[in-house]
């Protein structure tokens, strides 16, 4: 076998739940009392290892609510290959909030749980905030220095560590109720709308939002300008806007903006 | 090649691989820890925790990079996006170096998150050596290459591991980061006797020293870095500390990870282990 050939054969015995292909084992020198076999075996319980691992920090809530040992046998089985496509262990898990609701399809004993697709979507989301750019300071001088025209047509910048999510279910209770101590639950029906924002470098809040606060979120994300955000409010909701938006710079939800 | 060879700040003595968990006390109370290795793949994020966390120590210790993500043996195209992050690591770490193993990672796109091993044919040395000089070209600086704890070796090998590890040591200028663990696990895994490995690799070249612990797992010793050093590693180590002695030393330990009071006395009882053995050879 050539190297691109033996790369291929070891990276599939080692990572798919596959037998070792034929070729691979008897490129593999016997020595000593350990078969080829048992050799890839090695590898692969590594390889499936480190991906539980990572598994494990990403859904820690999804993980306490199944029982770890329910979480753990749920992932052997359900997964078919121990396997990412980035080199970035970090980005291994998006597809575990789909695996649940398949899941749930076919196993009885998780359809009493119809909300873990839902709240493996919130871990994701807090798992993936915990990796992006720290957050600059809107700069207030320079928007205060625009002709009052343009600053009407500036749209405004969400920061890259905050996510909007709306769950069907109050997951977000769920979620509060397996932080440490101290956090505050929110009430307990669901909620129209989360924001999940890193605060600073390490602190992750789960806040809920109101159906006309998550829109104006949206709006600002897909790039409405501070005119069209106030015209659509109308005229007896565009001051409570400003305050809004005061209020969400202040907090970092919103880090910039941009003149056009 | 302008690599920065003239600039390597010497590093002394017995370092401690950083573990997120450790990182608040260590940053309260300041250890007198001589450096620090990070895993580099741990600090790649653009920001976060584990950004701050390199920078913070970095601001207090010297640091070194090792990574396990740059699949330097792999088929697959090198990740540039990957190269330079980690070359934007080193520098706001002011890293005193950038270290990478000896193996693959990833096939196709396909990554295992493991090291595993190449053949020592001149094929894979011929591929692995350009991919190194691609590498040490663009972060502008000689880097340094670990040997790997390998559960397989190949049949129709050309090379001995120190035959292959002097080679490529030769075409691309590399240093080589010597692990005392693998070289003992891969030594009990497939009957060798280690000191013909450590008396073949071209020591001038050792820029850094691992010494990590290991499991027993259904017959076979895994690298598992997961408790202290044995005494047959430390053994080993003591055996050919004389060949570098002045090279920097460093505790690797990952998983059931101990606090850090634990952590730093296992280090201290490496180093007194190296100076004893020194003194013992000096005299």
């Amino acid at each position: 076998m050539n190297l691109a050939g033996l790369q291929a054969s070891l990276v599939a015995a080692v990572t798919a739940r596959d037998a070792a292909s034929d070729p691979l084992l008897n490129s593999i020198q016997a020595r000593g009392s350990i078969c080829a076999n048992d050799r890839i075996a090695a590898y692969c319980a590594n390889v499936s290892g480190a991906h539980l691992n990572a598994l494990d920090q990403v859904y820690p809530v999804i993980r306490e609510v199944l029982g770890a040992r329910y979480w753990r046998q749920l992932l052997h089985e359900e997964i078919e290959a121990f396997a990412s496509t980035t080199a970035d262990l970090h980005a291994y898990g998006e597809f575990i909030p789909e695996m649940l609701q398949a899941a749930q399809q076919r196993r009885p004993e998780l359809q009493a749980f119809p909300y873990l697709g839902e709240l493996a979507t919130l871990e994701w989301h807090v798992h993936c905030i915990r990796f992006t750019s720290d957050a600059s300071h809107f700069d207030w001088k320079a928007f205060a220095a625009l002709r009052s025209d343009l600053q009407s047509l500036a749209t405004l910048t969400l920061s890259s560590a905050l996510r909007v999510f709306r769950p069907g279910y109050p997951v977000d209770v769920i979620w509060h109720a397996h932080q440490a101590a101290g956090e505050t639950a929110p009430e307990s029906g669901p909620a129209a709308a989360c924001c999940i924002h890193r605060v600073n470098r390490f602190d992750i809040t789960v806040t809920r939002l109101s159906h006309a606060n998550a829109s104006l979120l949206m709006a600002i994300d897909s790039g409405s300008n501070l005119g069209t955000l106030a015209q659509d409010a109308g005229l007896t909701q565009s001051e409570a806007i400003i305050r809004q938006l005061y209020e969400w710079i202040q907090r970092r939800w919103i880090v910039d903006f941009e003149a056009r | 090649m302008l690599f920065r060879t003239g600039d390597y700040r010497a590093l002394r003595g017995t370092g401690v691989g950083l573990r997120g968990p450790h990182v608040p006390q260590i940053l309260r109370e300041r250890p007198p820890v001589p450096w620090f290795e990070l895993l580099t793949d741990n600090h790649l994020a653009p920001g976060g925790a584990l950004r701050f966390q390199a920078e913070a120590i970095a601001a207090h210790y010297p640091v070194t990079l090792h990574g396990v993500g740059m699949s330097l043996g792999g088929v697959d195209p090198l990740d540039w996006d990957y190269i330079e992050r980690v070359r934007d690591l080193a520098q706001r770490t002011e890293a005193r170096y950038i270290s990478e193993h000896l193996a693959f990672t990833a096939h196709a796109a396909v990554h295992s998150h493991d090291l595993l091993p190449l053949p020592w044919t001149e094929e894979a040395l011929q591929h692995v050596a350009d991919r190194i000089d691609r590498v040490q070209a663009y972060l502008g600086e000689r880097i340094l290459i670990e040997n790997i704890s390998a559960y397989i070796e190949y049949r129709d090998a050309e090379f001995n591991e120190g035959e292959f590890l002097t080679e490529l040591c030769a075409a691309t200028d590399c240093g080589l980061l010597l692990d005392i663990n693998n070289v003992y696990v891969n030594a009990v895994n497939n009957a060798h006797d280690p000191l013909h490995l450590l008396d073949s690799i071209p020591w001038q070249r050792v820029q850094e020293i691992h010494l990590a612990g290991h499991d027993a797992r259904g017959g076979i010793l895994i690298d598992t870095h997961g408790g202290c050093v044995s005494d047959a590693v430390i053994e080993l180590f003591e055996c050919v500390i004389d060949r570098a002695p002045s090279v920097p030393v460093l505790l690797e330990w990952d998983v059931q990870l101990p606090t850090w009071s634990i952590l730093w006395t296992e280090a201290q009882r490496l180093e007194t282990s190296r100076l004893h053995a020194l003194g013992r050879k000096a005299a």
